[in-house]
């Protein structure tokens, strides 16, 4: 399955919680990462089309899924592929490895809304 | 017509050392204090956005979101866009100027500490009270990217 972040989500994503806006980090992750994720053997996340990303929002939609317990790190990474066509973008793919890398299975529970 | 053969491979003959010495010289000065020169050039503009980063660094983490009002967002946006734009003059500088065994990938652990610390924590976050924290592993990850950029030019 292939996600893309300015199509299906925003090409301004933004921020870590949803009390920072609707285009967040958290929303993206709750919303469409996760569930796609579950129904799918492998999920492709396209990056192009979007502005920038803050670490704040990748450290949240993709570190997240490890930090909250749905995947360790291994697994999400055996199931992630993030694509772009912008070498600038470069940055932001190994920047979203070492979110994974570096989260902590299970250190964060989600509080709803 | 034999005669005019003879003449121009007499010409030839006198000039070809004179052309090899200079292109020869060319390509020595080119390679040596031109090159050289670009990418002291580059160095320095690398060196004034870092600068530049800093500043907008000291002023978005070391004020509350509330006492920044609608410029925090506008420093969001420069601070990431800042960001991208120092990735891309590394990437040239890898790209043109790279040292043998670690080619292409210099500065990439730099640039992502950089990314990090200063796009990381309360980024964009709504509620965000001012950071020094986050303001120091900035400035420092900033200071280490500089150290290593100016070595380069060294």
């Amino acid at each position: 399955m292939r996600l893309s972040i300015a199509q299906q989500f925003s090409d301004a994503p933004w921020g870590r919680y949803p009390t920072d806006g609707d285009f967040c980090g958290e929303n993206f992750r709750e919303k469409l990462l996760w569930p796609a994720l579950q129904s799918n053997e492998q999920v492709v996340v396209d990056l192009d089309g979007v502005e920038g990303f803050g670490s704040s929002f990748l450290d949240e939609a993709f570190g997240g899924i490890v930090a909250h317990g749905y995947l360790t790190g291994p697994q999400l990474k055996q199931k992630l592929k993030i694509q772009t066509t912008n070498p600038d973008f470069d940055l932001y793919v190994r920047a979203i490895q070492r979110y994974i890398d570096d989260a902590s299975y299970g250190s964060k529970k989600l509080t709803p809304a | 017509m034999g005669s005019g053969i003879t003449q121009l491979g007499q010409f030839l003959w006198h000039i070809t050392p004179a052309l090899v010495i200079v292109l020869g010289g060319g390509f020595l000065v080119n390679r040596f204090f031109v090159r050289k020169a670009n990418l002291g050039l580059l160095v320095d503009r690398i060196a004034t956005q870092l600068e530049v980063l800093s500043s907008d660094c000291a002023e978005y983490w070391c004020s509350d979101q509330s006492e920044l009002g609608e410029k925090a967002v506008i420093l969001e946006a420069k601070l990431k866009a800042r960001i991208l734009h120092l990735h891309s003059l590394l990437r040239v500088v890898e790209k043109k100027y790279a040292t043998t065994h670690r080619s292409g990938n210099e500065f990439a652990n730099q640039i992502l500490d950089l990314q990090q610390a200063c796009t990381g924590g309360d980024f964009e976050v709504a509620e965000r009270a001012a950071d020094r924290k986050q303001f120091m592993k900035a400035v420092t990850a900033i200071h280490k990217l500089n150290t290593a950029i100016l070595e380069k030019k060294l």
